[in-house]
Parts: C-alpha cells; structure tokens; sequence
C-alpha cells in the first residue's frame, strides 16, 4: 500500500529509563489513528521518533517502503511528514502570511540567486503559493489576521495557524500533539470536524494524533492505539466494541465515581458568617483574579481560597487556567484584575520573592530543580540559619533523600526530583503551600508517598492548594476541590461531593490505573 | 486589497527614502573631500551591519566577528586594487564569504553567549595572524593605494563616495528582495524557532551557514572599502571594538528592518564626527542609547517609520480635503 507508515521495535531509552520498549506499529493513510494513554506512557516521544525531532534508540521507521530511520527531522518534513507541536509554537514577529509562506518551502523553494534577481521560479513560485495561502487562509478563517504578527494571536488563533501550515505545506502524513489542548469546548468540536472532514477529502494523507480529549477522538478517529508504560496496550478500529467500551469507559473514568451512588447535594460553597469576615480571617483569598497573556485572556475572574490546615486541590483539563491562577497568586506573573490576601493582608502585585518570605511558597511545575546540583546543594539553597523547633525537618518528612544527598538532581527519578522540590520548598517554613502538578508521570506507589508527606504538613498547619490534571487521582486525596474550565471556576467545594458531578469533567483519557514512573 | 496595497506602498517606499537620502548625500559633498570621507565611511558601516543583521536580526544570534570578516576582504582585495579594482572587489567578497562560513560553523552547535565567546577568539586569532605574519605587513601597516572601478577613481573622495553609496544602496535593495523571498522568511523562521523551522521541511544547517556566509560578503566588501577610504591597512584596524560598534549599530537601528543597520550607523558616525570633543561625550551618548533602549525596544527605524508614515499620512490627507477625497488612501496605505 502506498504512503504506509510502519515501524518496528522502536525504543527510546533515557539514561536508565524506558520510555518507549518494543513499538510496532503499521499505520495507514486515509485514516486518523489517535494515541491516547496516560501521561507518561510514550505517546509524545512516540510522535517524536516519527518526526525524528528524537532519535531512536533501537528499530526501524519505514515511509512508503524506505527506510527513515536515519532522516532528520526536516528531511522527513521534506518527505512530506509534517508535525504539530502541542503548544502552537509558531515564529512570534513573523506575520501569519509569513508562517504561511514557510511552510510553501517545501513544495515550491526557490534557489537564493532566483530570489535576488527575481527570476526563474521566484515570480511564478510566489503567485502560486500567495494563492495556496489566500486558499488556505480562507478555509481556516485567518484572512484577518494575515498580516498580524504572531506573537499578537491567542494561543487558540496560534494553534489554527499551525494547523493551516501543514496544510499549506501539502503533506502526505500530519502528525499532530495534543491540538485540541487549551482550546475552548466549541474550538475543539469544529477542529474535529475539520480533521474529519480532511481526511475524507484526502485520503492519501494519514493523520496521527496525541489526544486526550474523548470527543475529539469519538468524532476524529477510524482508529485508536492506546499506549501504557511505553509499549502499546490496545489497538482498536472503529466499529470494534472496544472502541466504543473505551470511549464510554474514559468518560466514566474520569470522575472516578459511577452515578450509582449520588451523594446529597449541598451548598457548594458555605458563605461566610458575616460577622467574622472583619477579623481578618487566616488564609490566603484571591478574589477577581484575570490573567492576560497579550489579548488573550486565559483566566476570567475567579476566586479561590486558601485555608489553614486543609488539602485543596486545583483540576482542569491542559489549558483550563490552573497554573496561570498559581503564578498569579504568589506573583510570579502578577494578574491583570484582581487582589491577593495573605492572611488578611493585601499582597496584590507583591514580587514572589516577599510572599515567599511571607509563608506563601510555590513549587513550579517541572519541579523546577537545577539538575546539576545534588540533593545536599539543592536543601543548602533555602536552609535556614537557625531551625525554628516547629519547622519541619525535609529529612525527617522523606527520609529517603538522606541516602541521596550527594546525588545529582537530574539524574533521579521524577518521583525522587518531587520529593526533592518539596523538601527544598518545606525548608521555608511555608504557611500556605502552592504545588504545580504533583502527580504528573508518576505511579501511584510514589504519588500515595508524596500525599502522605503532605497530609502530615496539612496537620501542622499548613495550607495547601495542589494543581492536579488527574481529577479522580486528585479528589481521591484532598479535603476540597476547585474545577476550572475554560478559564472560569466550576465548581468550589468539598472533594467528596466534586467526585459525584459527573458533569463537571470532560471525558477525557486520564487513566486511573495507569502505573508508571518517567523521569 | 487594501493590505497588499499598503506592502507595495511600503516597498516602494523604502527605496525612494534610500534614493532620496543618497542623492542629497551626493550633492551636499560635492566639492568637500572631508565631508564626503565621512559620508562614505558611514555607508561602509552601513554596509557591514546590513549583513550583520543577517545573523542579528533574522538568525538571532550574536556575533562579534565582523571585524575579522572585514580584515580577511581587505587584506584579500588590497594588493589587487591599485590595477584591478573590480577583480579587487570579487576576490574580498569572496574572502569574506568564506571567512563567514568559517564564523558560522560554530553556530551550528552553540548559540547566543557561546557563540558570541567563539566568535571572539576568530576575531582574535585573525587580528593576531595579520599582525605577525610577516607577508601581510605586521602591525605598522601599509598604505592602500587605489585605482578605478567602472571609470570612478578610487582615490578621489567624490568618486569613492558615489561607490559607496551605489554599494550600500545595492546590500539594501539585496536585504529587502530576499526578506519579502521565500528564502529570507526562512532564514528568519529558523532564527526564531529552528524546531518549527524544521518541522516544515526547512533545513537549519543550511540556513545558517547560507546566513552567515552572506553576512561575510557583505562585511568581505565593506572591509576592502573601509581600507580604500581611510587609504591605510594595519591589522588593529579590526578590533573587537570594531565588531562591538557593528552590533550596536544594528541593536539602536533596529533589528531586522532593511534601513536599522543604516540608521545606527549614521548615529555612530554623527557620534564619532560631532561630539569627539567634548569630556561629557560618553554620558551623553550613554544616555542616549538608554533612552533608545527604554522607548524603541525594537530599535530606532521603526520608530521613524511610523512617524514618517504619519506624516506622511497627515500630509496627503491635507492634499485630499484640497483635493477631493480619492487620493488619501492612496498615498497614506489605508486608514486604520
């Protein structure tokens, strides 16, 4: 068959860790195969030994019968492999037209003298592809924005764009990560659409596509490879009944709960008596809080509240705002609209730095540890001169990092860098604890191990608020729960009632049972 | 309509400033030898940090080399000069071609402050070889002695001046014909995200050493120039010093627009000819550079674009209420 994409025992080793063994896998144009599984489980390092933006570590990839495993990535592009990356990156002062014509490079080029004396193909090359563009640009809906800079659209104007560049660029294979991610309930319903309605106008192309997002798949796809622990677990076709099982099956999972068994509903949020709101209460409250990136609005005036001693968790789908509401509230990236208290104190458009000393501590997502330096550095960066008795000891909270402290940081674990990054954060003595993605790639032997430690600093005192993706993961171990969509709050109130509301959650393809560990 | 309208008007727009400004270069130092050494030296400079910005401004990355791209054209082109002036001028762009390649090969595995370090040492390196290598004159130099290109005498600042103007106005017109190209989009694609870049089959390794490689010529060129006009050639000509003032040049003008390296130049040399007396000089050329800093992040030109555009823009609505309305849009690109 023609344009057939295949490959065979791909695997892809990081300094000790797997995170592809043994992929083999034929795939076939004129169908949209989507990849679905957890975090972690390869999907994206999958895609990108396809693209060759990453280097095998052992198999072969075969386009149309050659051999491609030793291509570059633009070679393969040139072949005619085009890749998305999941978050829209484009070229930020080039305008959209311009984009446009970068991705006209790989059909009609022109050599440098022909550009310069504007001979030879130069003139007929430049009508040909302004048409393709003004085509292109037409069906996308970007006529307006031609010769707007990019750096000036939204992230989901970014991410049309780049798709409106793989379609300039006449591809015979689109390999996209994650395009429906950050985008609104409406955007991914018509990107569905649109991919569906490609693929059946061409069906020379084929289309592999990362996806967490269950309808976007349930419109999209002929063909479903679920991936786990970097190898593939299931292989379906639409029309299979495991195709339907698993669309049906993520949409339960996701709450974690069946409808069987509805709680009662209560008051979502318990309003305040309002004679204690003038003592100025402990906690953290932000209140209104907008945050713009450019002209593009990511969060839409939200409040949330931080209490002493309480577990609360943050949950969304990638995109819904959760980490731009962290950064705002301890300053990193102060909000647009909107106040901060600490403890009834204003601390609006403080730097980070002050909240820090303050007891309002962030970890950053990533972890953000420096790899070269090993777990002793790591905690000598925020010891204190003197411990108060009452601060707890990181050594005493994770007494496995006492084994490791000459280790480098780059070289552990990602569950070992999390405790790392705690430990380091803990040292401050923080009131209010603010933690960007705990859970993200790890296996749930390691994630009970961290809830835990964080259970105990819940009973000295401390507040914290935890970014979580894994909604059931995340209800599963917090006191209360905040879901943001879109930007805006859904809901606000106690974990338990949180995992009864089915509706709160889009179906999407977190797997609760997954188990693995990638650093 | 209105958009592609305004992209001709714009083009065209460019070089009708660069002629204009040119043309009274060319009077205004008619009869002056003094002021036409200083305007050529400007359009030398200008002709450097043209192709410098090649790597600046589309690659966006920092090289200090030029300088020794500039010595590699000049010593190259000077001993042919005297008799054959315009093989003079093939063989120091062919130099600096290749002297840019050899600048550009570090850059195919470091970027930013690494390369910029690596690109010192060549600066360096050649500085050092010119100086001590015997055949090349040592450090005390020699005198350039000038012939005739296309019937212009070399040695006759007038004559010298109208090359370097022709010169400048030909790397300009080479800057703008290939940033509207294909391949020009994606020299700069590549200089703001190489992964993109090559994700829509473009190739980074080529790109870059293509960039770079041109960015030689044009300095190749300008060094045999810049020799020719101060008649003199000696190896600390070329300093670092030399390469900082080129960076600067196309940082204050303005990155990536076909006239910001020709606006920074013609501020350093104003500089250099108007305020060399005074002790203050350096604060007040300090602060000026802050403030460009602080209010043109994007560098000067576009700033005096866009007050030249709105000028113009007032101008010609000025013209349309006098008479009728048709002409507005056309000579002020569309109101927005």
């Amino acid at each position: 068959m023609k344009g057939l994409l295949t490959c065979e025992a791909l695997t892809k080793r990081y300094s000790g860790v797997t995170a592809l063994n043994d992929v083999a896998a034929t795939l076939r144009p004129g169908e949209v195969t989507a990849l679905v599984g957890a975090n972690g489980a390869g999907k994206t390092t999958f895609l990108d030994m396809l693209s060759g933006t990453v280097g095998p570590t052992a198999g072969t990839i075969v386009l149309d019968g050659r051999d491609i495993t030793a291509a570059s990535a633009w070679q393969r592009a040139e072949l005619g492999m085009l890749r998305g990356f999941q978050d829209g990156e484009l070229f930020p002062e080039l305008t959209v037209r311009e984009t446009l014509r970068v991705a006209t490079f790989r059909t009609r080029r022109y050599s440098l003298a022909e550009a310069l004396l504007r001979v030879g193909r130069r003139r007929r090359h430049d009508r040909a592809s302004n048409a393709a563009i003004d085509d292109v640009a037409g069906r996308f809906g970007l006529t307006r924005w031609l010769e707007t800079e990019i750096g000036e659209l939204s992230l989901g104007m970014a991410k049309v764009v780049q798709l409106a560049a793989v379609a300039v660029a006449s591809p015979s294979w689109v390999l996209l990560d994650e395009p429906a991610a950050g985008l609104a309930r409406a955007e991914v319903d018509q990107l569905a659409r649109r991919l569906r309605a490609s693929a059946d106008a061409a069906p020379e192309v084929g289309y592999l596509i990362v996806e967490h997002d269950a309808s976007l798949v349930s419109i999209a796809a002929d063909r479903v490879i679920v991936m786990a622990e970097g190898a593939v677990a299931d292989d379906f076709r639409r029309g299979d009944d495991g195709f339907r099982d698993l669309l049906q099956r993520r949409t339960h999972a996701a709450t974690g709960h069946s409808s069987a068994t509805p709680r009662p509903e209560v008051t979502e949020r318990p309003s305040e008596p309002s004679g204690e709101v003038a003592a100025a209460p402990a906690g953290v409250d932000a209140r209104g809080i907008r945050v713009t990136y450019g002209k593009f609005e990511a969060v839409h005036g939200i409040d949330i509240r931080i209490e002493p001693a309480t577990l609360s968790v943050l949950v969304g789908t990638n995109g819904a705002g959760k980490s731009s509401v962290l950064n705002a509230i301890v300053g990193i990236r102060p909000p647009s609209a909107g106040s901060v208290t600490l403890d009834g104190a204003d601390v609006s458009r403080r730097p980070a730095s002050e909240l820090a000393r303050r007891g309002l501590v962030l970890v950053p997502s990533g972890r953000g540890l420096m790899a070269e330096l090993t777990v002793a550095e790591t905690l000598r960066l925020t010891r204190p001169r003197t411990r108060h008795p009452d601060t707890p000891d990181p050594l005493e909270l994770f007494p496995e990092l006492g084994r490791r402290l000459g280790q480098r940081a780059g070289t552990m674990s990602g569950g070992e860098q999390q405790m790392v990054a705690l430990a380091r954060s803990i040292q401050l003595d923080p009131r209010y604890l603010l933690i960007d993605e705990l859970s993200l790639g790890l296996s749930t032997a390691v994630v009970d191990r961290l809830v835990a430690a964080l259970l105990e600093l819940r009973d000295r005192g401390v507040g914290l608020l935890v970014v979580e993706q894994n909604a059931p993961l995340a209800l599963g171990y917090s006191d209360h729960a905040f879901v943001m969509n879109g930007g805006r709050m859904a809901f606000d109130g106690p974990s338990a009632i949180a995992s009864t509301r089915t509706d709160l959650f889009r179906p999407v393809f977190l797997d609760p049972d997954s188990d693995d560990d990638t650093p | 309509m209105t958009i592609r309208h305004r992209g001709t008007i714009r083009g065209t727009g460019y070089v009708a400033v660069v002629a204009v400004v040119m043309l009274v270069c060319a009077l205004g130092a008619r009869s002056q030898p003094y002021l036409a050494t200083v305007i050529a030296t400007f359009a030398v400079y200008a002709i450097v940090a043209t192709g410098l910005d090649f790597v600046v401004g589309w690659l966006r990355q920092i090289s200090v080399a030029p300088a020794a791209a500039m010595a590699v054209g000049a010593y190259a082109g000077q001993e042919l000069v005297a008799d054959h002036a315009f093989l003079a001028f093939v063989a120091a762009g062919g130099a600096g071609l290749l002297a840019g390649l050899v600048i550009g090969l570090p850059a195919l595995r470091v970027s930013g402050f690494a390369l910029a370090v690596y690109t010192l040492v060549l600066v360096l390196a050649v500085e050092l070889v010119l100086g001590s290598v015997p055949y090349f004159g040592g450090t005390a130099g020699r005198a350039v002695v000038a012939g005739s290109l296309l019937g212009l005498d070399l040695a006759d600042p007038e004559h010298l001046l109208l090359i370097c103007l022709g010169l400048l106005a030909l790397a300009i017109l080479t800057y703008q014909l290939l940033r509207g190209s294909v391949v020009g989009i994606s020299w700069r694609a590549v200089g703001q995200n190489a992964r993109m870049a090559t994700s829509l089959a473009v190739d980074p390794v080529r790109v870059r050493l293509r960039a770079f490689a041109l960015s030689g010529l044009f300095a190749g060129v300008g060094g045999l120039l810049f020799a020719i006009v101060g008649g003199y050639l000696s190896p600390d000509q070329f300093t670092f010093g030399l390469s900082v003032q080129m960076l600067a040049m196309v940082v204050i003008g303005g990155r990536g627009h076909p006239l910001g390296a020709s606006v920074g130049a013609a501020l350093i040399v104003v500089y250099q000819q108007v305020l060399p007396t005074t002790n203050y000089n350096d604060i007040v050329i300090g602060l000026v550079l802050l403030l460009a800093a602080w209010f043109a992040p994007r560098g000067l030109a576009p700033v005096l674009q866009d007050v030249v555009l709105r000028g113009l823009r007032a101008m010609s609505a000025i013209a349309g209420r006098r008479r009728g309305a048709d002409h507005v849009d056309l000579a002020g690109g569309g109101s927005r």
